[in-house]
């Protein structure tokens, strides 16, 4: 199997029997590898242990302290994730925790998921907070926890084997808005500082440098009426349109979701916790209840990110969790 | 067969992005005719039994077939139910000295943030409430810092 993926790497495609083979591999998850938009590679087949590769795993929306409708135990699904991601074949060089933490932002509950996260082999987690790890004292805790080492009110960015990273936060002072008249959006918001401190960052970089941003609210509108989109993304993304290769991984929404924009690819990732219904498809954006105890861990997830250097595939892989 | 492949993809993304632009165009129809704002006109000290005031104010109770599934279970004067993402009613009259309640009916944490920050609820899980007494006239508009989409005032006479 490693030699097929070595010759999907030879001529940077891939062909339909090997990602039939990969679909397969995934079991119930989902695989896009994608490169600025276009197919490219399925490198995570067990085995695929190479130079000049590296993965990391994102995982979302743990919502530690949940215990209604449909999961009374998130704890222990997001133990679940974790004892996935220690199983991997090839252990990731990092985690990404893309916020919604924990559900009421209490210390106990950021207790709890520090406790859970200390089972995992890779040690190095990088968190952005979710509005649900912020809003009850505007990131007093969440900071006093996680801001170390990062710049204004937890933003991040960071260089890993060539690629630069990028942890915004979008949840801080949410301001009221309908969307219509008077008053703001009602979406997540970067704000000017941390626009301003991202201008700077990207500066000195070369265009050909791999992007990866991580936010928790997606960074493009997905369903507005939800709130499900960031009021000043397009700001953001200005600044990195120059780069050839730009994913961007959100969570918030729970349910996984695709777009290309050019050479900007964008994500959502599943929750560990519950999922929420697809834009527009019920009332309010609240958990879907009804899901039976046996299907739950298949809407549940984590996803696997995998970069090779040299001809910069960078696949992803959305994996559910039973 | 790569170039097949690809131009595959490219369809199936594009038709996807194509479905959920469709789904919430359809939403934004269905949203527009479902909202509702109800004013209730409410004297703080009103009996149960009292006339043409109170079915005034019980209205936010009454599902409205636009509303559909956000049904509020509440009819207690000078409360604001948290319902499925919205404040029930939106705006709410009372006189001033009155003491509003919040209680949130949801199964996700919400909040009632004044606008001008003159108050804050902090978190309220389910069935969580707060209350505030209104002393001052005036228009105090309120949002959820989790989901600013969540609106609602007091107007106080």
């Amino acid at each position: 199997m490693s030699d097929e993926v070595n010759k999907e790497q030879e001529s940077n495609g891939i062909e339909r029997r090997s990602f039939l083979k990969c679909m397969a591999w995934a079991g119930t998850g989902l695989v896009w590898a994608m490169n600025a938009g276009v197919l490219t590679s399925c490198s995570l087949l067990p085995g695929a242990k190479q130079k000049g590769l590296f993965s990391f795993v994102q995982v979302s929306d743990s919502h530690i302290g949940f215990n209604k409708e449909p999961n009374q135990d998130v704890t222990k699904t997001f133990q679940e994730a974790v004892n996935r991601i220690n199983a991997l074949e090839q252990q990731p060089a990092f985690l990404i925790h893309t916020g919604d933490i924990t559900h009421l932002s209490t210390p106990d509950q950021f207790d709890t998921a520090t406790q859970v996260l200390k089972s995992a082999k890779a040690s190095q987690v990088y968190y952005i907070p979710g509005e649900h790890d912020v809003f009850s004292d505007d990131g007093k805790i969440y900071l006093e926890r996680y801001g170390k080492g990062t710049q204004g009110q937890g933003w991040q960015s960071f260089d890993y084997e060539g690629v630069h990273f990028i942890g915004l936060i979008n949840v801080l002072n949410l301001k009221q808005g309908t969307g219509t008249g008077l008053g703001g959006s009602g979406l997540g918001q970067l704000g000017n500082d941390q626009l301003e401190w991202l201008e700077k960052d990207v500066k000195g970089l070369s265009s050909s440098t791999p992007i990866v941003v991580y936010a928790h609210v997606p960074l493009w509108t997905i369903y507005p009426e939800w709130g499900w989109g960031t009021e000043d993304s397009a700001q953001a993304l200005s600044y990195l349109k120059r780069f050839g290769s730009i994913t961007v991984l959100n969570g918030h929404i729970h349910q996984i979701l695709q777009k290309v924009e050019g050479n900007v690819t964008f994500h959502t990732a599943r929750s560990t916790a519950f999922p929420q219904p697809a834009p527009g498809t019920a009332p309010a954006p609240g958990p879907i209840k009804d899901v039976p105890a046996d299907k739950l861990r298949s809407v549940l997830g984590l996803r696997e990110v995998t970069y090779v250097s040299n001809n910069s595939p960078l696949a992803i892989v959305d994996s559910a969790l039973g | 067969m790569i170039n097949h492949l690809k131009r595959k993809l490219l369809l199936i993304t594009t038709m996807s992005v194509l479905s959920l632009f469709l789904t919430a165009c359809g939403q934004i129809g269905a949203d527009s005719s479902g909202s509702s704002e109800t004013e209730s006109t409410g004297a703080p000290n009103a009996s149960p039994n009292s006339s043409t005031e109170m079915s005034k104010m019980q209205m936010p109770a009454k599902p409205s077939p636009a509303v559909g599934k956000n049904q509020s279970t509440s009819s207690s004067p000078n409360q604001v139910v948290v319902e499925n993402f919205s404040f029930q009613p939106g705006t709410l009259t009372v006189k001033a000295g009155t003491s509003v309640t919040w209680v949130n009916h949801d199964d996700i944490p919400h909040t009632v943030n004044e606008n001008d920050k003159r108050f804050k609820s902090g978190t309220l899980d389910t069935d969580g409430q707060f209350s505030y007494k209104f002393t001052s006239p005036g228009t105090y508009s309120y949002f959820c810092s989790l989901h600013p989409r969540m609106t609602g005032q007091i107007i106080v006479k």
